[in-house]
């Protein structure tokens, strides 16, 4: 009965230490050809970098106040996002790689290494835009940690959201330039109201906005959480044809 | 060595029936040819044996699995609709696909095997002929030398070379007790693959 138990115990561990190096040969690759062709990095940091120094200079000297700031943050983020986060599936499926995944990796190991990338990329971004949003356009009382914490749940949402949205719609014969932002849009909109307002509180440093912030920061937490647990429940319905 | 066990495969597409009732079995040591004109489907078929797609009905199984399908370590599937990762080298490409099946591969060994040189292995697979290429996807689908190769139109684009060495890996594959179900529209093919046949027609 023993020895039953600890070849079980064994049996479960290898599956698991098989699947951590299967999402991490899927990141790896996605690294790998990313740093090659800079497909992804290229539209979304360029698309972020862009929008942040044509807003700042439509906007320059003007009054600008912090919730429109925290607002066209999130607008730029999010747009940056749906330039490029589908990239890691639609390729797949473009090049007629995918098959070598189906045929090969465990689903849900796929989505994972596919997510860690997505992950990665939104972070290079929030890393390079939002930096040079506070350099052009200034706040006065910026609230760093709050406004840390909130890209860091605010980006965990919007990359799991992304991530699986793209595996929605690689599947589609044509149209995914469209179909990608219109499925997107009503799964990434509570998530944008929740971090604009919570970043209106990193922004005025008002005390109650600050509390809420906080509070916000926690629901942008568990969209997060929420999110990714339901893509890798839903994944393997989506991934096999 | 399991037994490969194919019964009463169904599918049709778009309303048009592909193949109903299929059925076949393949022993240790086996091939048969899946032969018929373009779009009679051959590589659907090749395609439902793989995984990659559902059938209207019917099963496929390996007898000492027991599996609803055969399991994906199993296989060594290599088609046209199946591409390596053109930013990636052909080392890479193996390596990758090794890693994801856990399990060592000498990557080099078996690309010169199918005739790549030290040079080009070392190359993306963006910069290569489609010949190139196709050996690529064959190299690929022998990753851990899996009991069951599924090879849609293996020899489309091979030079006299290519061919020599597909019938060669073939060859031994089979002597090792390895099965394989090659599809093809060649006429030639055909009767150089040998082995039982199956033939798809039009409806």
């Amino acid at each position: 009965m023993k020895s039953d138990a600890g070849a079980a115990g064994a049996s479960t561990s290898a599956t698991a230490s098989r699947w951590l190096d299967c999402a991490s040969a899927v990141f790896t690759k996605e690294l790998r050809v990313e740093l090659r062709t800079r497909y992804a990095l290229s539209a979304v940091a360029l698309f972020a970098v862009i929008t942040v120094i044509m807003v700042s200079a439509v906007l320059v000297g003007a009054s600008v106040r912090a919730d429109v700031k925290a607002a066209l943050v999130w607008i730029i983020l999010l747009f940056a996002a749906l330039s490029g986060l589908s990239r890691v599936f639609v390729r797949e499926e473009e090049a007629g790689t995918a098959a070598i995944l189906r045929l090969t990796a465990p689903p849900s190991s796929v989505f994972a290494g596919k997510l860690l990338f997505n992950l990665a990329l939104i972070g290079v971004v929030e890393l390079v835009s939002v930096p040079l949003f506070l350099l052009l356009m200034p706040v006065e009382k910026l609230q760093l940690w709050l406004l840390l914490s909130i890209l860091t749940a605010g980006g965990a949402g919007l990359a799991s959201a992304a991530t699986f949205t793209a595996a929605l719609i690689a599947h589609a014969a044509s149209g995914k330039s469209a179909l990608y932002p219109i499925i997107s849009f009503p799964v990434l909109m509570p998530l944008a109201l929740i971090a604009v307002q919570a970043t209106v509180g990193a922004f005025d440093a008002i005390p109650i906005h600050i509390l809420r912030a906080w509070n916000d920061v926690g629901v942008l937490g568990a969209y997060a959480i929420v999110m990714t647990t339901a893509s890798f429940l839903l994944f393997e319905y989506v991934w096999h044809e | 060595m399991s037994r490969l066990h194919i019964e009463d495969l169904s599918m049709s597409y778009r309303g048009r029936t592909l193949f109903s009732g299929l059925s076949l079995t393949l022993d240790p040591g086996q091939r048969v040819v899946v032969s018929g004109s373009n779009g009679t489907g051959k590589s659907t078929f090749l395609r439902i044996v793989a995984g990659l797609t559902r059938s209207d009905a019917g099963k496929v199984s390996f007898a000492s699995v027991g599996a609803a399908s055969p399991p994906r370590e199993h296989l060594g599937y290599a088609g046209p609709d199946v591409n390596p990762y053109e930013e990636l080298t052909a080392v890479e490409n193996l390596e990758f696909i090794a890693r994801l099946r856990g399990l060592p591969i000498d990557a080099d060994a078996l690309l010169d095997r199918m005739g790549l040189t030290a040079r080009a292995r070392r190359t993306p697979v963006k910069s290569y002929s489609s010949g190139m290429r196709q050996r690529v996807r064959l190299a690929s689908s022998l990753v851990a030398t899996p009991p069951l190769l599924l090879w849609d139109e293996p020899t489309a684009m091979l030079d006299e070379q290519g061919r020599r060495i597909v019938d060669e890996i073939l060859a031994a594959h089979l002597e090792a007790g390895g099965m394989a179900l090659i599809a093809t529209n060649d006429s030639n093919e055909i009767g150089r693959w040998g082995g039982r046949r199956v033939h798809f027609g039009d409806r």
